[in-house]
């Protein structure tokens, strides 16, 4: 019904008039769209050029080192040491047990948590009208835990009216919030759903790494 | 046979600015008559008009063409839109349970009736709650159905749909007032 249209309004709403963007307009934004572009082949020619760089060191490196210097810290299997193997021998040093993230220090709850990136530029919420960033952070931080308790059914429930009225980098918490806990399923659609809501959010670098899937921890003993 | 948006805009963000240009071409207009009609003041219009096309070019990089590009254009635009109030003290409130206006028969109108039906015409698009209006600018200016009209607005099909029947009703009753 709502898709049809009136056409005594269109007709009306059409005799307002077909005002137009200025042409001075025109030239900057498709000014900046081009320069955005020739950036983009900026940086790539860069990076190619640093790749090269670096591979073509690597191969004159090889090949200056005689055959039969071994290496400073030889692995236990013969050959040469991978990025794998050096990882693994990381983990070795590692505790073994992953440390609980540390407590947060929110103290004013309405301040959006500081990142080590720029903040980016304000998103709105989905809707305005609705408390904003009232939300306490011990309500915050006790969320999860409530959802795990609820049914599946209710938590979805949940999950999307909360949707309607959290701002952009509450959404993305609670997101990280279910990658901590296992949630990836969940956290995949919901990431889904936040950038068809935003767009153009530019997520944080810190914040992205918490919504990545994360690496199985070592085993507990 | 014309390149569809979403495959004009995937050749923007490979690099091709050519691209970008037919899919502006398309919808400049269009959007900027939303803004427009949105906040009435032409040169807060252009500002944000400009600001949300910098934020298209700047979000080329995470397009990904999960729903048609329109949509996805005018939720960027709706956010703006949205900080934009945000910004000026302004809050959005649904008043989706206020009783509809009753709407009178039609009258027959000579060029003078006219004139001043379109003006009363402007007076309701512009009497209409920020919601309301911009549901029918989506609707009515910018193509997009129920469905997409809550996906850009981040509201669900019923408000969307809500929104849009008290908008057309009163802009209805506007029109058959006189």
């Amino acid at each position: 019904m709502a898709d049809e249209r009136d056409p005594q309004i269109t007709q009306r709403y059409r005799e307002l008039g077909t005002e137009q963007p200025s042409a001075e307009l025109d030239r900057a934004i498709l000014g900046a769209a081009r320069r955005a572009t020739s950036r983009h082949r900026w940086y790539s020619s860069l990076a190619a050029a640093a790749v090269l760089i670096f591979a073509v060191a690597i191969v004159v490196q090889i090949e200056r080192q005689p055959p039969d210097q071994a290496p400073m810290s030889a692995p236990a299997t013969p050959g040469l040491s991978t990025p794998a193997q050096d990882k693994v021998a990381q983990e070795r040093e590692a505790p073994q047990f992953a440390p609980e993230p540390p407590p947060r220090t929110e103290s004013a709850p309405t301040a959006p948590a500081p990142t080590s990136q720029p903040a980016p530029a304000p998103e709105p919420s989905a809707n305005i009208a609705a408390p904003m960033a009232g939300a306490p952070a011990d309500a915050q931080r006790n969320r999860a835990d409530e959802m795990r308790a609820a049914p599946q059914a209710q938590r979805s429930i949940a999950a999307r009216q909360s949707n309607l009225v959290e701002a952009p980098d509450q959404w993305l918490a609670r997101i990280a919030r279910m990658r901590q806990l296992g949630q990836d399923g969940e956290a995949e659609k919901e990431l889904a759903r936040f950038r068809e809501r935003y767009p153009d959010y530019r997520i944080p670098e810190a914040m992205a790494k918490k919504l990545e899937k994360q690496a199985p921890g070592p085993a507990a003993k | 046979m014309e390149a569809p948006d979403e495959e004009l805009m995937l050749a923007y963000k490979a690099g091709n600015a050519g691209a970008f240009e037919t899919l502006y071409a398309r919808h400049r207009a269009r959007l900027y008559r939303f803004v427009l009609r949105a906040v009435k003041a032409r040169a807060v219009a252009e500002e944000l008009f400009q600001e949300i096309w910098m934020r298209v070019i700047e979000a080329r990089g995470r397009y990904a063409p999960r729903a048609r590009f329109t949509t996805w254009l005018y939720t960027i635009a709706h956010n703006h839109l949205v900080d934009h109030w945000r910004k000026r003290g302004l809050t959005l409130v649904a008043l989706d349970g206020e009783e509809l206006p009753a709407a009178n028969d039609p009258d027959p109108a000579d060029a003078a009736q006219a004139r001043q039906a379109l003006a009363r015409f402007a007076a309701a698009l512009d009497a209409l709650p920020a919601l309301q209006r911009e549901a029918f600018l989506l609707h009515e200016e910018s193509g997009l159905s129920v469905a997409e009209i809550a996906a850009a607005t981040g509201s669900n099909e019923e408000a969307a749909k809500s929104r849009l029947r008290y908008a057309m009703a009163k802009l209805k009753a506007a029109l058959n007032d006189g």
